[in-house]
């Protein structure tokens, strides 16, 4: 008997399947009746599913039982008489959707801001699962992507609006947050809520934080473990930290870094302050069954842990200062702090509010502004200070609210729902997000720069080093002559420039993202032509296709020409440079 | 212990001298050698569910590929790659599709888990990319909807459309 596709066991049949991909399984269902019955396996359906999407929920609520970065990958029962491949074919057409959405967004600004905010309220965290084929790759990619076959503006607009979704859902918590009576304090409830803030760091939501689980599982596999005093456990766990490259940050640069309030850098190795150690420890203490509660005292925020025995006695309280890996007594704190506090701390310890502490983390955040206001994460940090300290009411913000917004709507302009947080001391916010709207359904035509003789030297998307300070760039546009202010001139010494003020001026993106502004003097294009080592090239490019909001302009690489081919929008405004 | 071979017994009775250890790459006759204590030396192994033809190519895939790794656990969660078939194995599976079935039954009743899977691999890109129509006539199924039923389920399979 000659065995074909249609006569296999059903078992063996299910294993090719699996080998499938939904598309050919579907294509395959259409052949014959027979076919049409076996490929109907809900459980090969229900496969496909998880192969292909990880985010099954719009949005998540405040929890503190789950880390909430798993919340919303959590496996779920389907509601009655709904199959897996209804699921997912329902999935399908939605991912459709938002990638026809998405598309519209890069190819014209009519109503781009309109739909962006579209895909976040309609489908929420499921579209990350649409984007995350379209994100840059990660530096660390097995896999590595050739550089010129990458469309860098898809890459940043599928970023813009994954961070879009990321903040409404840090925002959608804090609101969760408010409104609930007692939120509790010990285990992951901490963590959970600096995971809110972590939502606004640009790498947002997608931060997860399930490896705590893991080394938290090997903590307590180990036998011993349970034969240790509650004193030796935490001793394990700080050691277990330091191990896991959960360290804390030494020397005031370091300490006052915006970095420390997102959980990203931490859990990249970046050392830290003792709110985040502690968020850590009180997370890694659930794992291993003890209570752990944060402790904030004046200088440093603590951790108070308690054995979970069923003792009649008073239990027993350790305090632990995460950041100096000390563990101590009642006495002992006492004693180390006996000139901060009115009175010694006694049993029971206070607990400090989750609420509270988040909101020093915000105000963290405002220090670490001040003091450091060129960092590059300090946009991310005012838009999540603001969340947190005017969702919670937990005081004003320190900034003018034209400040503030000047500089939110400069690196946020499509978060419509800013209006909403921060409300205009002149009331003026509704006839500002009508303007916007007004702009957004009909955008301005863009003045056109045609090229008139004589005409400027260079072209958009070449790239250039600067002759004075040696940096790469790539070019974005240009003036015919210096159009910056009389100030800003002088500071930057424009006339002892050879031609002065009256030369071609280019406004460029240089390797290290920040947007610049350079005399066509100091431009050089055969720098590079003049490297011999190919390696170095390559570095170069990838460094460009790195910056920041590269993809706002250009939509590819052109390798072999050492240039970047700007997208539509920039070709529209400068005609002539891309005959 | 190299060099100890073992008898497998095709169903239409041949008899093939394999190399325990490439033998054992079957999880079934490891049991049968191991837990039902079949001595290595006199037992013929019969394999009732397989011919002599495809007994004498599974050997032959088995040989070649005695040194392999054991076969990485399987993540269900991960769209399967379908382009890493060696060369080798592509050379050895051009063959023709009652032969490539035969294979597929054999590697499952022998619980050849490597064999299985390249040959599972092999039928699955012979029908990704393909139209239901190229489908069919690649394995020669014959196409009994009604016309009505074919509207039907092709409606029901809207979603793939320009992927």
């Amino acid at each position: 008997m000659s065995w074909s596709l249609d006569t296999l066991p059903p078992e063996l049949f299910r294993y090719i399947l699996a080998y499938l991909s939904p598309e050919a399984a579907s294509a395959l269902a259409q052949t014959c009746r027979k076919m049409n019955a076996i490929t109907h396996d809900d459980k090969i359906w229900q496969q496909y599913f998880f192969q292909r999407f990880t985010y099954v929920v719009r949005k998540i609520d405040y929890s503190n039982e789950e880390y909430l970065s798993s919340i919303a990958q959590k496996p779920f029962k389907l509601p009655d008489g709904y199959t897996w491949q209804d699921c997912f074919i329902e999935r399908s057409f939605q991912d459709k959707h938002i990638r026809s959405l998405l598309n519209e967004i890069i190819s014209t600004r009519k109503h781009r801001i309109h739909n962006a905010n579209l895909i976040s309220s309609t489908y929420g965290l499921l579209a990350l699962d649409a984007f995350k084929h379209y994100f840059p790759p990660s530096p660390h990619a097995s896999k590595s992507i050739s550089l010129d076959s990458r469309n860098l503006t898809r890459e940043y607009y599928s970023l813009e609006i994954a961070r879009l979704i990321s903040r409404q859902a840090g925002l959608a918590l804090l609101n969760d947050m408010k409104t609930r009576q007692n939120i509790p304090t010990e285990g992951k409830a901490l963590l959970n809520a600096l995971f809110i803030i972590q939502c606004f760091h640009p790498d947002g939501i997608l931060l997860q934080l399930t490896r705590l689980h893991a080394i938290g599982k090997r903590l307590v596999d180990d036998p011993m473990f349970s034969t240790l005093n509650l004193t030796e456990k935490c001793q394990l766990i700080l050691t277990t930290m330091k191990n896991e490259s959960f360290l804390p940050a030494n020397g005031s640069t370091e300490y006052y870094d915006i970095s420390n309030s997102f959980l990203f850098s931490t859990f990249h190795g970046k050392p830290t302050i003792p709110l985040t150690l502690v968020s850590i420890f009180c997370a890694l203490a659930e794992e291993c069954d003890l209570i752990a509660r944060p402790l904030g005292l004046p200088g440093e925020v603590m951790a108070q842990v308690y054995q979970t025995s069923a003792s009649n006695d008073t239990p027993s309280v350790l305090i632990i200062s995460v950041f100096d890996g000390k563990i101590m007594t009642l006495d002992e704190i006492n004693d180390r702090l006996a000139d901060f506090l009115d009175e010694p701390l006694t049993h029971p310890l206070p607990v400090t509010s989750i609420l509270e502490l988040i909101s020093r983390s915000a105000r963290n955040m405002i220090n670490s502004i001040t003091q450091y206001p060129t960092s590059s994460l300090n946009s991310y940090g005012l838009y999540a200070a603001v969340c947190v300290l005017k969702r919670l009411g937990a005081g004003a913000l320190p900034f003018t609210f034209d400040s503030m917004m000047h500089v939110l709507k400069e690196h946020f302009p499509m978060d419509i729902h800013l209006f909403d947080i921060l409300a205009s001391p002149l009331g003026t916010n509704a006839d500002d997000l009508q303007r916007i709207q007004e702009q957004d359904a009909n955008p301005p035509i863009v003045e056109l720069k045609r090229r008139e003789d004589p005409s400027p030297k260079y072209f958009i998307g070449q790239i250039f080093q600067h002759l004075q300070y040696n940096y790469w760039g790539v070019i974005c546009g240009w003036d015919s002559s210096c159009m910056a202010s009389p100030v800003w001139q002088i500071r930057m010494g424009i006339s002892n420039l050879t031609r002065g003020a009256t030369q071609p001026f280019y406004h460029i993106l240089a390797d290290d993202s920040s947007r610049r502004y350079v005399a066509e003097d100091n431009i050089d294009t055969l720098a590079f032509t003049c490297i011999e080592n190919e390696e170095n090239k390559l570095a170069i490019f990838r460094r460009l296709c790195a910056a920041d909001s590269i993809g706002k302009q250009f939509e590819r690489l052109d390798m072999a020409n050492a240039k970047f081919i700007p997208n539509l929008e920039l070709r529209e405004e400068y005609p002539d440079d891309f005959a | 212990m190299a060099g100890n071979k073992i008898k497998l017994q095709s169903n239409d009775g041949d008899t093939f001298d394999v190399d325990v250890e490439i033998a054992k790459q079957s999880a079934t006759i490891k049991t049968m050698l191991e837990d039902l204590g079949m001595s290595e030396e006199d037992d013929v192994i019969p394999l009732p569910n397989v011919n002599s033809a495809i007994l004498k190519k599974v050997i032959q895939w088995a040989t070649h590929h005695k040194d392999d790794p054991p076969p990485p656990e399987d993540d269900e969660n991960r769209e399967k790659n379908l382009s890493d078939i060696s060369s080798w194995d592509q050379d050895f599976l051009k063959v023709d599709q009652g032969t490539l079935f035969e294979l597929i039954l054999a590697a499952n009743y022998l619980d050849i888990k490597g064999l299985l899977d390249v040959t599972c691999k092999t039928v699955a890109n012979m029908i990704k990319g393909r139209t239901p129509e190229e489908i069919r006539r690649q394995f020669n199924i014959k196409n009994d909807f009604t016309p009505q039923e074919e509207e039907q389920i092709k409606k029901e399979n809207e979603w793939c459309e320009e992927k």
